[in-house]
Formats: C-alpha cells, sequence, structure tokens
C-alpha cells in the first residue's frame, strides 16, 4: 500500500528552482535510498515530505492516518551542550502527546532506546554524549514517533561502520514489520545494500526512481560512485 | 530565627506582597526555563519596555493601563518571538523595539501632564499591592501554572528542537503563541511588582542558575522554580528589614544565587 505518494512535484527556494516534475511513491516495507550530490535537493525532499517546506508544484498524497505516524530525524543535531535533558527524556520527545503515562511510557521509550543500543546512557545527560551517541537516541525518539513511515536525514551522521551497519539492519528489520523508511545518505555502497529503491536527485533538479538493481547497473550510480570515493 | 521569619508577617501588605509576588516568581521562572533555554533571554526585557511604554500611553489618553497592556504585549510577544528565530540581526530588532517603548512611554508621560507614577512601573512596588489588586494577581498567575502544565510537553519539545516538534504536530503555531502569551500576562503583571526594568530578571535568573546544576529538563524547571520562589522570598524578607527597594532587592538575591551555581556548576564539571 502507498503511504506517501508525490506526483510531478516541483520543490523551490524563492525563484530557485531545487527539484522538478519529481514521482515516486513511498510503500509499506520499502526502503528508498535518497541520494546525489550537494546542493541537489535531498534535505529539501525530506523536510517537504514531513511537512517543513511547502511544495510549489504538483501533489504530494498521504495514505490514510500516514501524516500523523511519520517518525523523523532531521538532519541537524538540536541544541548544544549545555541543554539540561537526558537521553531519556529526550528520546521521549517522540512519543504523540499524551499517547501513554507512567509505567507503560517509560517501557515503550526503553524498548526504542534499546533498539537503537542507547539504553546503556539513557540517563546521562544528553549534551554530554558523543556524536554518535546522540545520534542513536534522536533515531529512538524517530522510532517512537513512527507508526507507519520513518524518514532520516543522514542517520549514519557521526556513527563508526559497526553502528551504521547496526542501523541498516534495524532499518531493514523494521521495514519488514511493515513501515516505508525513506533515507538520506553519502554512503552510497554500505547503504544500497540494505536499500530496496533508490531516488537520485540530480544538481539540475531530475529526479530518477530506480530498484536498487537497477540503480548499480546505471550510469548515475558510477558518476556518484566516483565523486564520492574521489576516482 | 522564627520570630524574623513570623514578625513582616503581622502586617497585611507584607503578606499580600509575599504571596503574589511569590506566585509571579513561580511563574516567571517555570516559563522563564523555556525563554532562556530557547535563547530568548531577552524576550523578557523587550516586552516590560514595550509594556511600560503601553501602560504609560494609556495613562496619558485616561484608559485602563493593564487592560490596554496585556493585548499590547501579547502582540509584541507574537512578534518578538518571530523576530527572534530569524538570527542576529533579529537580535537587534529586539533590543530597538525595546528601546523605542521605553521612549513611547518616556514622552507619553511628559507630554500629557498626567501624574503617572513613573517610579512605580519602572521599579515596581510589589509592597503597594493592595487587597483589591491581589485576587486579580493570584487568578492570573493560577491560569498562567495551569495553562503551563498542560501544555509541559508540548513546550518542552518546542523548546529542544523545533524542527522536529513542528514536523510531529500540526499545532505548533498554537504553543508557539500561547508560550509568547503567556510571557506577556507575567511581563505585564510582574511590572508593577518588580517595575519593567527588573522583571526580565525573573523569567532569566532562577532558570539560568538551575540549569547549571541539572541534569534533567524536568529537574531544571522543578528547580527553577523553587530558585524563584526562595529568591523572592529571600529578597522581600531583606528589603522589609534592610529598608532596601523591594524589586531590586529580589534581583539582587537572583543574581547571588547565580553566583553560588555558577561556582557550584565549575565544581560538577571538575568531578
Amino acid at each position: 500500500m502507498a503511504l506517501i505518494t508525490a506526483q510531478n512535484l516541483t520543490l523551490s527556494y524563492g525563484q530557485r528552482v531545487v527539484v522538478r516534475d519529481l514521482s515516486f511513491s513511498l510503500s509499506e516495507g520499502q526502503r528508498i535510498l535518497v541520494c546525489g550530490e550537494n546542493g541537489s535537493g535531498k534535505s529539501t525532499l525530506v523536510r517537504t515530505l514531513v511537512g517543513l517546506h511547502s511544495p510549489s508544484g504538483g501533489t504530494l498524497t498521504y495514505g490514510e492516518g500516514v501524516r500523523g505516524g511519520i517518525g523523523y530525524l532531521p538532519q541537524k543535531t538540536p541544541q548544544d551542550a549545555s541543554f539540561p535533558a537526558t537521553a531519556f527524556e529526550v528520546a521521549s520527545l517522540g512519543l504523540r502527546e499524551g499517547s501513554l503515562r507512567g509505567a507503560a511510557r517509560r517501557k515503550r521509550v526503553t524498548q526504542a532506546l534499546s533498539r537503537t543500543s542507547a539504553e546503556a546512557f539513557a540517563s546521562d545527560s544528553f549534551g554530554a554524549l558523543s556524536g554518535g551517541q546522540r545520534q542513536r537516541v534522536l533515531l529512538s525518539r524517530a522510532l517512537l514517533s513512527a507508526s507507519k513511515a520513518l524518514i532520516l536525514d543522514e542517520p549514519s551522521t557521526g556513527l563508526d561502520g559497526a553502528v551504521t551497519h547496526e542501523l541498516y539492519h534495524l532499518l531493514r528489520s523494521l521495514s519488514r514489520e511493515g513501515l516505508g523508511v525513506l533515507f538520506v545518505s553519502h554512503d552510497i555502497a554500505g547503504a544500497l545494500d540494505f536499500s530496496t529503491h533508490v531516488l537520485h536527485l540530480t544538481p539540475q533538479g531530475e529526479g530518477h526512481f530506480y530498484t536498487a538493481e537497477e540503480y548499480r547497473a546505471s550510469a548515475h550510480f558510477c558518476t556518484l560512485c566516483r565523486e564520492v570515493h574521489h576516482v | 530565627m522564627f520570630e524574623l521569619f513570623a514578625a513582616p508577617l503581622a502586617y497585611q501588605f507584607f503578606v499580600t506582597a509575599l504571596v503574589c509576588g511569590a506566585s509571579i516568581a513561580l511563574v516567571a521562572a517555570l516559563v522563564g526555563t523555556h525563554l532562556t533555554l530557547k535563547g530568548f533571554s531577552m524576550l523578557g526585557d523587550g516586552l516590560s519596555h514595550v509594556g511600560f511604554g503601553t501602560v504609560a500611553v494609556a495613562a496619558a489618553v485616561g484608559a485602563a493601563p493593564l487592560s490596554v497592556a496585556i493585548p499590547v504585549v501579547i502582540l509584541a510577544a507574537f512578534l518578538l518571538l518571530r523576530l527572534a528565530s530569524g538570527g542576529a540581526r533579529a537580535d537587534a530588532s529586539v533590543a530597538m523595539l525595546s528601546a523605542a517603548g521605553l521612549a513611547v512611554g518616556v514622552v507619553s508621560v511628559s507630554l500629557s501632564g498626567t501624574n503617572f507614577d513613573l517610579n512605580s512601573y519602572l521599579f515596581g512596588s510589589v509592597l503597594a499591592v493592595s487587597s483589591a489588586e491581589a485576587p486579580v494577581v493570584l487568578f492570573v498567575c493560577g491560569a498562567v501554572f495551569l495553562i503551563y502544565l498542560l501544555c509541559y510537553p508540548a513546550f518542552f519539545s518546542l523548546t529542544f528542537d523545533e524542527e522536529f516538534f513542528e514536523a510531529q504536530t500540526a499545532h505548533r503555531g498554537f504553543f508557539r503563541t500561547t508560550l509568547s502569551a503567556l510571557s506577556a500576562v507575567i511581563v505585564v503583571v510582574g511590572m508593577q511588582s518588580v517595575g519593567a526594568l527588573l522583571i526580565s530578571a525573573l523569567l532569566i535568573f532562577a532558570p539560568s542558575s538551575a540549569a547549571r546544576l541539572t541534569r534533567s529538563f524536568r529537574a531544571t524547571v522543578i528547580l527553577s522554580a523553587l530558585l524563584g520562589v526562595l529568591s523572592f522570598v529571600v529578597g522581600l524578607y531583606l528589603s522589609f528589614y534592610l529598608s532596601l527597594p523591594a524589586g531590586a532587592s529580589v534581583v539582587l538575591v537572583g543574581a547571588a544565587v547565580h553566583l553560588v551555581s555558577l561556582a557550584l556548576g565549575a565544581v560538577k564539571k571538575r568531578r
């Protein structure tokens, strides 16, 4: 079932068109890797899908109950080190207002933290955590609000190789549970193995939607890999 | 010791000031926690100056000061919060609006020739809060407190990560406006107790001190409320026994508490 459908979507900042006439859909169980060069509109697309940016053209359709069931991981880590909040408190912000209370609430948040291997530092100050640890806590927050879809902007930022691998496994198991996952990554080679589809954006504003296999054989994959790995 | 504490309570004006002032300090510390941690510390200062200007204009034209000031300051809070989200130049806008508000007030009083008590609004007079005014102050503080409790989870999310909050809820504008309105109401009501020039201290000192001493957000909010009330009570007693201006005494106690929190925070960091 299609969770989010984009038809002829155009995204702009003022007069500057970033993405033009993009059509694709995110369905249950899919894992879409969004890639492209810097400035090709990856983060703008993500921000549009979660309602932070309005499209300048085309349509965006959400399935029933999807709009309120999207878990989101922003690209930028919020707040500085001095903000007084524990990792547990930050993760719990993913729960919808008033959805759970007391012991049930604690259990849900702890479960989300353990899925991202962040349970061990749940009571630590969020600001005192390393970049990778913070990212795992923010991922837990996204998981708590994701009942239908998970949209992640650079989820592997700050994570080392082993934890990134764990993250991809987690995304795969979440999609098998029925979530639609769309994520931006620069780690094309690593992320592609765990993706079912690829949305490649070009600096010219074009969007190309492939299956993972089609993408491996495409000219876009070769070009991007050369650029990322400076070959 | 008990005698020192109990003696001023024999005076009705002192009891009224204590109850009203502590209530204002409590809600100011709660709402101020969000403003301070969001980097909007100057909001209270800007609002108080706008509030002063509005009260002075209202007095000059013969209107009831608070009934004019509350809606105008709520509007100003909304505008300032929007400006303050815009970056460095927005900070200058807040400062300019703040200075302009003060200037409008002074000029209005000068031109009207009314016997508007400039000093009582600039420097406050919590000991002069009358028995008739006290129920209004307590009702307003009670309402702010209840609204705050109801909105606490949303305010926390808004304060920590506005982008995530906006993605998660369609009501970001509502909660942002509510936070602005609560700040505005506290500033207008608090202007009478500690004055336009000092009210921002009630919004900033206790939250800034608490944030240095705690690890969790919830603990910060609770400690901020306790420090805010404690600073007010100690300041009021000091002003009573040392014949000092009440508003300034409260602010100085808040500043002293903050210095202690800086020292304790530094010790905590070394460990």
